[in-house]
């Protein structure tokens, strides 16, 4: 257990690096030199929270303005200033902006008390579902899936591809605008560093109907009134990205995605059972938000309780399709190729709108540019559970060493 | 077109041959059991239906150039009309009326959109219906078939090329115009003297100004949106600013006219075919604004007719 958990923290530490030094090389460190004193745990915790990040040009958020039709009922207590050099201050506002995920970082957790720890890992708990490792399998097999089993003779004839994905932990529901907003609000725009360099230009133009940065169809750096915990659409693909970050989360893979909802189950060594929707193998409008089984708009992230994975993911299906990290693969059902104008980014799980049942299953994928802002399209993130520090070593909180070794099987999911 | 069978020589059936049935929409005269008109190749279900269920359907046109999305736009509004129970609702009439219904959407749920449309008007698919309107105890009958746009080009280049297509403009209630928004906004003006062209050729096809075009509805959509949101979001500013001629011209001949836009594709991409080369493929289905366009249609339409 000690080596598997020793393991688990050297696996999120080359991550974590790659993300945060890759990202923040330059205002991570630069500081830590200049100060000497200055702790690289601290440090790291302020990059996180924002109060290195780069400040580029820009119109100023308003703050919220309860009279407007599009403003929050009240400023969320994430977005109270802190004190800079208050760690305990910056831990809770990171805890009520849900950036536990980057707090879980190995390189941060250390720095963390027991009880902040422990807070961060319930509030993972709450947010996240644990996706066990396994294979999955991927392509145009749901004419195969109507059985419920997949032979590898199917596989090879629908020319599916089986892929091995690890542990992750899912969010339980896609990204709300009420999320969204302490992104937006906490200068999620201006961290250039949390934005893919070759779409820095374009991050000026990710704005609302008011200009501001933000979602395209809010006012004023707002959501509309009583769509807090409706889904966030109007996002691209690369603001769905940088706001993963923030959180120190990522987008999902596909294989991730069709993992999460349909959870296949090996039976044999050339036999699997994979579902067609998270609830099972045939469709059933009265658990999704499609076309006709709802009120022909988004709806809040809890409705539709029925349609939840076995995981305890919510709305896989239906709602609002669903960014992921991959890239469209151009081939139409019957295998032949299709031409795109531009590329295009993969999104799952069908929309109020999407009309088939076929077009909302576990399996299929659509496409749409990535800086595509559609009215239909949000995105929910995951991190891998080798990211991830979920309990300290023994030593540290002065517990017996039999209980070091914490490994994502001893998280409830 | 007649069917040839062979009838046994009897006295009932040669009365029933003594009386010539008229052509719903061209009112040319048939044989009892003519399966279509001998001069518009109308199908004689039409009239058979009328007669026998003692109502004069309305007809509505849905007219556009080739490729405009007619096919799709009428299937899926059948689709989508017949799966909602609470609100405008449409109950085919006879079978041959669910035929395009079935074409379309088993093609757009392959992620295809359906065949293009045969100029041959023994090949077109027609529509006959009834809708059911909530809070209205009257239901309406319309007939509407999906004409091929090359067929309409044809009529309104060289009139009576097509007689059904003039007889049936001549009858109808009203129309939906469907106009490809992408084309009118990245390809010139081609789609713009088209639908010019329809709008004068409706205007021409009778002086009568009380009932003639200028007093009949016309929708005038926007098909294709999904790639063109500066349409979705205001189609009126969007014609006044591509199509400005066209927009000029349904001022000045309709009384009773309103532009929309529609989509069916959530997004597209495109496959080289052998057969017909570039061959436009829908990547998912999100219909939008069908409905709206035929719904402001009926509210501005009368009751059916009876016998």
């Amino acid at each position: 257990m000690r080596a598997n958990r020793r393991a688990i923290i050297m696996g999120a530490i080359g991550a974590a690096s790659a993300v945060i030094l890759g990202l923040g090389w330059y205002w991570a460190w630069a500081p830590l030199a200049a100060g000497g004193g200055v702790g690289l745990g601290f440090v790291l915790l302020q990059w996180a929270s924002g109060s290195l990040g780069f400040r580029s040009g820009g119109p100023e958020v308003p703050p919220p303005d309860t009279k407007s039709e599009t403003a929050p009922p009240a400023v969320r207590s994430s977005m109270e200033p802190t004190d800079p050099s208050d760690v305990d201050a910056l831990v809770e506002r990171m805890l009520a902006q849900g950036r536990y995920a980057l707090l879980l970082r190995p390189q941060i957790a250390a720095t963390l008390n027991e009880e902040q720890l422990d807070r961060a890992v319930t509030a993972l708990q709450e947010g996240m579902a644990l996706v066990p490792d396994g294979e999955v399998v991927l392509g145009r097999i749901d004419d195969a899936l109507d059985d419920g089993q997949l032979e590898d003779e199917e596989i090879a004839a629908c020319e599916g591809r089986v892929i091995r994905v690890e542990h992750f932990f899912l969010d339980r529901y896609p990204v709300t605008n009420g999320q969204y907003y302490d992104f937006v609000a906490g200068d999620g725009y201006r961290q250039i560093a949390l934005w893919d360099e070759k779409i820095w230009p374009a991050v000026l133009d990710f704005v609302d109907q008011t200009g501001q940065p933000g979602p395209r169809f809010w006012q004023n750096g707002c959501y509309p009134n009583g769509l807090e915990d409706h889904p966030v659409v109007g996002v691209s693909w690369y603001e769905a990205v940088a706001y993963a970050r923030w959180v120190g989360k990522r987008l999902l893979t596909d294989a991730e995605w069709v993992k999460a909802g349909s959870w296949p189950v090996s039976l044999s060594p050339n036999t699997r059972v994979q579902r067609k929707y998270p609830w099972g193998d045939a469709m059933d409008r009265s658990r999704v938000n499609l076309w006709g089984s709802g009120p022909e708009g988004t709806v809040p992230i809890h409705e539709f309780a029925d349609g939840v994975s076995v995981g305890g993911v919510y709305q896989l299906i239906g709602n609002v399709w669903e960014w992921t990290r991959g890239d469209f693969e151009p081939v139409d059902p019957l295998h032949r190729e299709l031409v795109l104008e531009v590329p295009m980014k993969s999104v799952r799980g069908g929309a109020f709108d999407t009309y088939f049942d076929n077009q909302a299953t576990c399996q299929f994928q659509s496409g749409e540019t990535a800086i595509a802002r559609k009215r239909n399209v949000g995105f929910r993130c995951a991190v891998g559970a080798c990211d991830l520090m979920l309990a300290r070593p023994a030593d540290d909180f002065g517990v017996p060493t039999e209980s070091q070794g914490a490994s994502i099987e001893e998280v409830p999911v | 077109m007649t069917r040839g069978v062979i009838v046994p020589l009897e006295s009932a059936r040669l009365v029933e041959y003594a009386v010539p049935i008229a052509c719903y929409v061209c009112e040319g005269q048939n044989n009892f059991d003519a399966e279509y008109c001998r001069y518009c190749s109308a199908p004689m279900a039409l009239a058979h239906q009328a007669s026998s269920q003692k109502v004069f359907p309305q007809m509505v046109a849905t007219v556009g150039a080739s490729g405009v999305g007619k096919t799709v736009y009428l299937g899926m509004l059948m689709d989508m009309l017949s799966r909602r129970p609470k609100q405008v609702q449409l109950l085919a009439r006879g079978a041959f009326s669910i035929t395009l219904q079935q074409t379309t959407l088993a093609a757009l749920g392959r992620c295809e959109f359906p065949e293009k449309t045969p100029n041959e008007p023994d090949r077109w698919n027609w529509v006959h219906c009834q809708i059911r309107r909530p809070k209205q105890r009257q239901t309406m009958e319309l007939i509407m078939p999906d004409m091929a746009g090359e067929a309409v080009l044809q009529e309104v280049d060289h009139p009576n090329t097509f007689r059904v297509i003039r007889a049936f403009l001549q009858k109808c209630a009203g129309a939906m115009v469907l106009i490809d928004a992408v084309k009118l906004k990245e390809s010139g003006q081609s789609q713009e003297f088209f639908t010019m062209k329809l709008i004068s050729y409706l205007g021409e096809l009778s002086d009568d100004t009380k009932r003639g075009w200028s007093r009949k509805p016309v929708a005038l959509v926007f098909t294709k949106v999904d790639q063109c949101e500066q349409c979705a979001k205001d189609p009126t500013q969007f014609a006044q600013t591509h199509a400005s001629g066209l927009w000029q011209q349904c001022e000045e001949r309709f009384r009773q006219y309103r532009f929309f836009a529609t989509g069916v594709a959530g997004a597209c991409a495109y496959r080289h075919s052998h057969e017909n080369g570039r061959v436009h493929v829908p990547l998912r289905i999100e219909p939008h604004g069908v409905i709206e366009p035929f719904e402001w249609l009926l509210s501005k339409l009368g009751p059916s007719g009876r016998r």
